[in-house]
């Protein structure tokens, strides 16, 4: 009724395949990690040159409100304030770049390794379950064995 | 039934005129003939630019140095401007640092001596010519007072890398004044063409009262004979996709087709042998916006008439999320919709600032092309 050897072939065929797809996996999460992990780094590295480079205009901004004319203290003001708007502004933007870019690149690796594992757990399965049952019936291994055929 | 399909006929002729003729107009999909080699002096190659088509010209300036004698950068131009970080690979850069500190809030920019250490560090790597061979080049530079797209600090600095760079001060040219009004705006600037001077607007071409070819032109070349009239030569297009890797220029930002000038005294078989002098457009200015405008109303091709110059116009191209070799969420920064020169690294080019860069290889191509030396 049942070929021993097609069963226990077929099964440990399998298992190697699974186990091969999950260390496949395991690596690209650590990439993954790596990247996510880089990117964390040059996004501190960043922010901490912004935070000098804040630090070094504070210190070398001469104070303009000593000045008797009142509107060029007014006028100096409103530079100032736009300058520091527009600083701000860009260094969102930046860190609102490095942090798409990051994400964008670990979902990659991810979506990329997920996709492929799929296709080889469709492999392994096509491989371990033929589409013709051998002469004297064919025993699925357990992992993925359908109920129908219990 | 025989006038039926006589019409049909007729109408279906038209209609592929019409393409044919939209394609030539526009630079599109019809193929021109290949770059071919005229008489021209290797040693004599020069590059200019606007904008993006400046930041351009100083890639190629610095990153062939050894065969580039010369370059003009207007209203643009700080090599290594987004370039965040270097790696193994190439450079980490960002388009927010091109809108950012690089165009619009130079406080943000790094020292020169960044930048220097930048050029210095991919030299070393052999990515680009050795920067000391920049001592002998002469350079000039011009900003306008009310170009409000890239901030004139930001070209000051470029010229301050210039000098770290070991290019002597008497070579440098920097004009950022005496213009009438209130200065240029975000142009290429000439004597009669254009829009008003202060104009920060399409075409990007503005009438100044100023001969910026031939300033630009004079401090490369020294002093020049005056300009034709009405340039006499002719121009030539050509196919740009062979220079393009996989023959893929629309997702390399670049156009099918590019224009070169070639003035009667430089055609092949000429008893002297001519300058190249390569002049870059800026964001929105390829000949798929401004059909022949760019490389016809500079004012160069006058000035390269009497001085056996050849021009040669590469173009740009306006790259979509749909022309790019792969589409991701990471396709949103490779895009160029504007079809500017890549100095942000888009296209996921990590090399755009060296020779190993897929446009100035490509540009270097065709120079080597012009002048013999290449394919």
């Amino acid at each position: 009724m049942v070929d021993p050897s097609l069963s226990v072939d077929g099964g440990f065929g399998f298992l190697s395949d699974l186990i091969g797809i999950q260390m496949r996996n395991m690596e690209a999460i650590r990439q993954a990690q790596q990247k996510m992990l880089e990117g964390i780094g040059v996004l501190a590295k960043r922010q901490t040159e912004i935070i000098e480079g804040i630090m070094r205009r504070s210190v070398a901004e001469p104070t303009a409100v000593t000045s008797p004319d009142i509107r060029s203290v007014v006028s100096h003001q409103i530079e100032s304030l736009k300058t520091t708007i527009l600083e701000n502004q860009a260094n969102s933007n930046i860190l609102s770049e490095m942090t798409a870019r990051n994400s964008g690149e670990v979902a990659n690796i991810l979506q990329s390794r997920m996709m492929a594992a799929l296709d080889e757990f469709k492999a392994a399965v096509d491989h371990a379950i033929p589409d013709k049952p051998s002469v004297g019936g064919f025993v699925a291994p357990a992992a993925v064995q359908p109920t129908s055929r219990s | 039934m025989s006038i039926s399909s006589g019409y049909r006929f007729v109408r279906h002729t038209a209609m592929a005129l019409l393409v044919v003729a939209a394609g030539w107009y526009g630079g599109g999909a019809w193929a021109a003939d290949p770059l071919g080699p005229f008489p021209v002096d290797s040693a004599q190659v020069s590059v200019s630019g606007i904008s993006s088509g400046a930041f351009m010209a100083n890639q190629l300036h610095i990153a062939h140095s050894a065969g580039i004698v010369g370059a003009g950068l207007i209203a643009g131009g700080l090599y290594g401007c987004t370039v965040d970080s270097v790696s193994e690979d190439g450079v980490f850069a960002l388009a927010s640092l091109a809108v950012g500190p690089c165009m619009s809030v130079p406080t943000l920019l790094r020292p020169v001596d960044f930048y220097a250490q930048l050029t210095a560090d991919l030299a070393a790597k052999g990515w680009i010519d050795p920067p000391s061979n920049l001592a002998r080049s002469r350079v000039y530079v011009f900003t306008g007072q009310a170009d409000k797209v890239v901030n004139s600090k930001t070209v000051e600095l470029g010229t301050s890398l210039y000098r770290t760079l070991g290019v002597p001060g008497s070579h440098v040219k920097f004009r950022d004044q005496d213009l009438p009004g209130a200065g240029a705006g975000h142009s290429w600037v000439t004597e009669n063409f254009g829009n008003a001077c202060d104009a920060n607007a399409k075409p990007f071409i503005n009438d100044c009262r100023y001969d910026q070819a031939k300033e630009l032109l004079q401090t490369i070349y020294g002093p020049l004979q005056p300009p034709a009239v009405q340039p006499a030569g002719r121009i030539v297009a050509f196919d740009q996709t062979e220079f393009a890797p996989g023959k893929a220029a629309a997702a390399n930002g670049l156009l099918d087709t590019g224009y070169l000038y070639v003035p009667k005294v430089c055609e092949p078989g000429a008893a002297e042998p001519c300058r190249l002098h390569v002049a870059l457009h800026g964001c929105l200015q390829s000949a798929e916006v401004l059909r022949d405008e760019f490389y016809t109303k500079i004012g160069v091709n006058e000035w390269a008439d009497t001085n056996r110059i050849v021009v040669l116009y590469p173009q740009a191209h306006a790259t979509s999320v749909a022309e790019l070799s792969s589409q991701d969420f990471l396709s949103l920064f490779d895009t160029n919709l504007q079809g500017c020169w890549n100095w942000w690294g888009y296209a996921g080019d990590k090399q755009f600032l060296t020779k190993r860069g897929v446009q100035v290889g490509a540009i270097w191509s065709m120079v080597q092309r012009v002048t013999g030396q290449g394919n």
